[in-house]
C-alpha cells in the first residue's frame, strides 16, 4: 500500500472509531438512544386501557411531570398543554389508529407512534416559552392540520 | 536499430508516467481531507446541535 493511502485509512478509520465511541457512550452511559419503549397495547381498545383511559398531563412528584396521550387523526388528546419551568416530563402516547409523529420543535423529543405500541419520551424543559407540536408522520388527508402547542413558564 | 529506439523509449514513457501516478496521489490526499473534513463538520454540527438542545 502507498505510504499516503496509509495515512488516510488510519485516518479514517480512527475517526470512524471516534464517533461510534461517542455515539455509544451517549446511548448507553447518558440514556441518550432514540425512544424505543418496549409495550404494546390492543390499539382498538386505547381509550379503554389505562393510562390511556384519563389522558392529561400528571404530577408524578417535585417537578416531575407524565403527560399521557392519544394522537388519533388529525389531534393530539390533549392538546394546550402547560408546565412549569425545569420540568422533566415524560411523555407516554399511543395510537389508536395510524402511525403518528410527535415532534415539539426546538427540543430533541421527536418520536414516532405506532397503532399497537406504546410510546414513551422525556425531556427536560429549561426555559420558557411555547413550543409548537408536530406530526411528523403522515397519517391522512389531515395530516398538515395535526397540531398543537405546549407552554412552559 | 529504429524500432529498439523506439521500444526503449516506450518503456521509458511507461515508466514515467507510473513515477508521476504514484506523486498524484498527493492529488488524492488533498481530495480525500476535503472529504473527510466535510464529514467532520457536518458530524460536529449535528452534534452541538442535539447538545444543544438536551
Amino acid at each position: 500500500m502507498h505510504r499516503l493511502e496509509e495515512i488516510w485509512m488510519t485516518l479514517s478509520i480512527g475517526l470512524l472509531v471516534i464517533f461510534m465511541v461517542v455515539i455509544g457512550f451517549q446511548t448507553f452511559a447518558m440514556g441518550m438512544g432514540p425512544p424505543s419503549h418496549k409495550e404494546t397495547i390492543d390499539p382498538q381498545k386505547v381509550s379503554q386501557t389505562a393510562p390511556f383511559d384519563d389522558p392529561g398531563v400528571k404530577k408524578m412528584g417535585e417537578n416531575e411531570y407524565e403527560v399521557v396521550m392519544i394522537l388519533q387523526s388529525f389531534q393530539f388528546t390533549p392538546s394546550d398543554i402547560e408546565l412549569p419551568v425545569g420540568a422533566e416530563v415524560t411523555f407516554t402516547m399511543a395510537s389508536p389508529d395510524v402511525s403518528h409523529g410527535f415532534q415539539v420543535a426546538g427540543t430533541n423529543i421527536n418520536a414516532m407512534v405506532m397503532p399497537g405500541h406504546i410510546q414513551k419520551i422525556t425531556h427536560t424543559f429549561n426555559e420558557p416559552g411555547e413550543f409548537l407540536v408536530l406530526c411528523n408522520e403522515y397519517c391522512g388527508i389531515g395530516h398538515q392540520m395535526m397540531s398543537t402547542t405546549i407552554t412552559v413558564q | 536499430m529504429m524500432a529498439e529506439r523506439q521500444l526503449s523509449r516506450s518503456t521509458q514513457s511507461v515508466k514515467s508516467s507510473n513515477a508521476e501516478d504514484e506523486n498524484s496521489l498527493r492529488g488524492t490526499l488533498v481530495s480525500v481531507g476535503v472529504v473527510g473534513a466535510v464529514i467532520i463538520i457536518v458530524w460536529v454540527s449535528v452534534f452541538w446541535l442535539y447538545m444543544s438542545r438536551v
